[in-house]
């Protein structure tokens, strides 16, 4: 384009003013910049200090305080008042600034004018993106009831958009990757052993042993738990992991037990069978608490150390040698429930072999045990009423994974939506998860996504489930919201009692057109018909609700400095009518083993090595791929795999390698080798979240291999109908 | 304040509203004819621009796509963030948003709404106001703080936009903002 007049003449000659229409007229947009008092150059805006911040960069969410310059967070530090993680936050802690600030952030709501998994985004108006959510999920329930809306939630701001769907419109289709592909299991099958969930809740400050199955202690840092961590082993406490590779808890541990991957409920009965034996376990707590140990007893008894080492490829004198210290040490055992513990479709019993090793040895309500603390209570809660549709969940009407709780197996709404039957599912909402990353068998999943007729996402980043939505509405992220009450204990037991309360509060106000979820969700419900079941008018209602009955509010929260601190309770002790069930009559009415029972898994293929996935300490999977602070210090995720196979591959460490699987499916993205003797020969570990697909995340996009894309054999736990992922075969290649 | 500050000020403060979001309320007949127009002083050649003389639906759709695309958030990724910092700094909200809110203050401005000082349309906003108060200051800013990052952000919009619209919008910022030794040269 040419200008054929200069710039000098064209100021020189009035003719703006003589336009048909003048420049001034046409520019009437609310003005981004007034006069204001000058300021005299060479001054700095005083470091404001923010409180009752808590993070969410992981899902320990540690209490934060934020420092902020001209209304700009210029860094995160732990709360000093905090009791929990103190003045420490982990580098994803640190990091969380350059979430707030990453520009590839969702700023706006948008529409895709486009296709599915191919968009073309343009920006609309809030109005404009509910009344077409409100509209669309409508014209669902209209045609399909309530049951034709599946949602995908996740993460602090999804239990109120959460509670709407699944209570006030009534769709049973919910499924949340916390527990359908990650710590379900687990707390089920110690809720169907002692009555409760575990949560991560053992005293291992205190422990005389920590013993550890799976548990990548340091590769998941979780500030307040591995504090209890370290200073147990500062106290001395002995350290036993099992785990195929010489984790970064493996290499701090006094016995390392190399276990062949699966066969982890074998080497619990191995030990088990051993000490009840040979009366090497707390009978005075089993007489006192244990149910059906009789039964028990005589169910694990096959599982001889000689019988299960053939199985989990443990030396007999290795399982007896953990099973003696265990012993030794009752009942001052930390028997770690871990967390992330979807892994090979037979889990269920794996996590009730722990919890049932936690009974033979007393360990529970002692010293360096089980032990919850007592924190406070007494708070109020919002909740979205029920509607008036109920629909029975997939699960129940099939008669399976009776161990399930409410909410769908994520399995059965993905078949239900491909085929239509028993019923259709054409609207999908999805809030803060990326089933793309978190469900197996990633072209189902599109294929579902693809047959809707409605998908819209909330999230504070366009990850890769995000490219399939129809409206894309942007979120404030936790340092711009108020939301989630955290509440406990003192970290350490042994330390005078306390409790502590906070609320996550913003830190600094939203950017751009970024919403909370109790506007976002209000506005829904507004549309839906729904307007007279708002519990909260606004998120911070919600929060002064909760605290209220507590004598607490945001007001006295800020007033203490983001943390409300009162005198605590002994957490120690067992009630008289504690239960340990070792044989659980319930289930085996329910036609699952009574007693924890070994589950083979499939044997790994001639010519492939097992993929197992886990933690990176500066990565919480793939929610923080896109951070360049986090991104600098681990771009992607190296694949372990042991020397002697990679001497026979022609592999060394550093060498690029990409994987196809034993069902021909090939990463679209590649990493490197770390060759090391710390794995067995039998599998290869990498850390999960890798590999993102989506290009709007331009830091994360291809950054590392995404191992769900490789897991395309389907393993669900029977009880529960949860995934494992750990049930996949790989082959290296050079790429 | 001369003739000359007064064009300038009414210039830039055209220009800024033309880097907004395009939506219905403005981006409408009266605005596209003030271009036209405006165009036409310059002595632009009509079949130069891609520019219709109406705003239709597809239109304006077209434009709101490409502007989200370019500016916002993108498939496979946003191309251009119209922020300084981005370009300076290799992030949001870092130094030279600091450094140029500062700038503002410094003189006597200040922003209003949630948006950062040193997003494109902040900037010509602030240029508007400047040039009424002391266009020295004016040439100052665009000197120091606008032209050191808007050269690049130009380069990339001009090579990725797909909406003529937007083309000419940078086009004219460029024009208006351009170092005078540079501009004689181009117009020579």
């Amino acid at each position: 384009m040419a200008f054929k007049v200069t710039r000098r003449k064209f100021l020189q000659t009035a003719s703006i003013a003589a336009a048909s229409v003048p420049l001034s007229k046409v520019a009437t947009a609310k003005a981004g910049v007034a006069k204001s008092p000058f300021t005299a150059p060479g001054s700095f805006a005083d470091t404001k200090i923010a409180v009752g911040g808590i993070c969410e960069m992981c899902f320990w969410r540690c209490q934060l305080v934020g420092k902020v310059r001209d209304n700009k967070l210029v860094k995160l530090e732990g709360n000093p008042k905090s009791i929990d993680n103190g003045q420490a936050i982990c580098a994803r802690g640190n990091a969380g600034i350059k979430l707030l600030y990453d520009p590839d952030r969702l700023k706006y709501p948008m529409k895709n004018v486009g296709e599915r998994g191919n968009p073309t985004w343009k920006r609309i108006s809030w109005k404009e993106a509910l009344d077409e959510c409100g509209e669309k999920l409508n014209a669902t329930v209209k045609a399909h009831s309530a049951k034709g809306i599946a949602m995908f939630p996740h993460g602090a701001s999804a239990k109120y958009p959460m509670q709407y769907f699944e209570h006030t419109v009534g769709t049973p289709n919910v499924s949340e990757a916390s527990f359908f592909q990650c710590r379900g299991i687990r707390d089920y099958a110690w809720l169907n052993t002692i009555g409760t969930g575990p949560g991560e809740n053992v005293d291992m400050a205190n422990a005389k042993v920590i013993f550890g199955l799976g548990c990548h202690f340091g590769e998941n840092v979780h500030v307040s738990h591995t504090k209890r961590y370290l200073k147990g082993l500062e106290n001395g406490a002995k350290l036993v992991i099992v785990d195929p590779r010489f984790s970064a808890a493996a290499a701090k541990a006094d016995i390392w037990v190399k276990i062949k991957p699966g066969t982890d409920t074998v080497f619990m009965l191995g030990m088990m069978s051993y000490m009840v034996a040979n009366g090497k376990y707390n009978k005075d707590f089993v007489e006192a608490h244990g149910i059906g140990f009789d039964e028990f007893k005589d169910a694990i008894k096959e599982w001889t150390p000689e019988k299960a080492s053939k199985e989990c490829e443990v030396p007999v004198a290795q399982i007896k040698e953990v099973a003696d210290l265990l012993a030794a040490n009752a009942p001052n055992v930390s028997v770690h429930p871990g967390r992330f513990f979807s892994w090979h479709g037979n889990d269920f019993q794996r996590g009730r072999s722990l919890a049932c090793m936690a009974g033979i040895l007393g360990a529970f309500g002692v010293p360096g045990g089980f032990v919850k603390g007592k924190g406070p209570g007494g708070f109020g809660k919002v909740g979205w009423p029920k509607g008036h549709e109920h629909h029975e969940a997939l699960h129940r009407q099939m008669g399976i994974y009776k161990q399930s709780p409410s909410g769908t197996p994520t399995d059965l709404i993905r078949d239900c939506a491909i085929a239509s039957k028993p019923y259709p599912i054409k609207s999908c909402v999805v809030w803060g998860q990326n089933p793309m990353q978190t469900i197996p068998q990633q072209h189902l999943t599109i294929k579902m996504l693809k047959q809707m007729d409605f998908v819209m996402c909330v999230d504070v980043m366009p990850t890769d489930i995000t490219l399939y939505a129809d409206i894309l509405l942007p979120e404030a992220s936790y340092l711009e919201r108020f939301d989630y009450i955290k509440k406990g204990t003192q970290w350490d037991f042994s330390d005078t009692h306390q409790q502590f309360v906070s609320a996550r509060m913003p830190l600094v106000k939203a950017d751009f057109e970024r919403k909370d979820q109790v506007y976002i969700v209000n506005e829904l419900a507004k549309r839906m018909g729904h307007e007279k079941a708002i519990p909260v008018q606004t998120i911070e209602e919600m929060v002064d609700t909760q605290l209220k009955p507590a004598g607490l509010s945001i007001a006295k929260l800020i007033a203490e400095d983001g943390i409300h601190l009162q005198p605590g309770k002994d957490p120690y002790g067992v009630n008289e009518d504690f239960e340990v069930q070792f044989y659980n009559e319930e289930l085996e009415d329910q036609g699952y083993p009574g007693a924890p029972t070994y589950i083979a898994v499939p044997e790994v293929p001639k010519g492939y090595m097992r993929l197992l996935a886990g933690r990176s300490p500066l990565h919480t999977f793939n929610r923080t791929q896109n951070n360049v602070w986090l991104n600098a210090g681990m771009p992607e995720n190296p694949v372990w795999v042991n020397d002697k196979v990679a001497g026979k591959l022609g592999l060394k460490s550093g060498d690029k390698v990409t994987m196809v699987n034993s069902e021909g499916v090939k990463s679209s993205s590649n990493s490197h080798a770390l060759v090391t003797p710390g794995i067995r020969e039998d599998c290869v570990f990498m850390a999960h979240g890798f590999g993102s697909k989506s290009a709007g995340m331009t830091v994360g996009k291809g950054a590392g291999m995404d191992d769900q894309e490789l897991c395309s054999i389907r393993a669900v736990d029977p009880e529960t109908g949860c995934n494992g992922m750990r049930n996949n075969f790989v082959k290296l290649v050079k790429a | 304040m001369s003739q000359e500050s007064e064009q300038l000020s009414q210039v830039f403060n055209f220009l800024a509203q033309a880097t907004r979001y395009p939506q219905a309320e403005w981006f409408n007949a009266d605005f596209l004819a003030v271009l036209h127009s405006f165009l036409a002083q310059l002595e632009v050649e009509a079949d130069e621009v891609d520019l219709p003389l109406e705003v239709t639906p597809q239109f304006l759709e077209d434009v709101q796509v490409d502007y989200t695309r370019l500016f916002i958030n993108g498939h496979p990724k946003v191309i251009a963030p119209p922020y300084g910092s981005m370009y300076i700094d290799g992030s949001l909200n870092d130094t030279t948003a600091d450094v140029t809110r500062k700038f503002y203050r410094e003189h006597g401005f200040d922003t209003t709404t949630n948006e950062f000082p040193d997003h494109l349309t902040t900037e010509l906003e602030f240029l508007s106001l400047q040039f009424k108060e002391d266009e020295a200051v004016a040439h100052e800013f665009i000197e120091k703080l606008f032209l050191p990052w808007f050269v690049t952000f130009r380069d990339i919009v001009l090579a990725e936009a797909k909406t003529g619209y937007i083309q000419v919008v940078i086009e004219l910022i460029d024009f208006f903002t351009k170092k005078e030794i540079e501009f004689d040269q181009a117009v020579a």
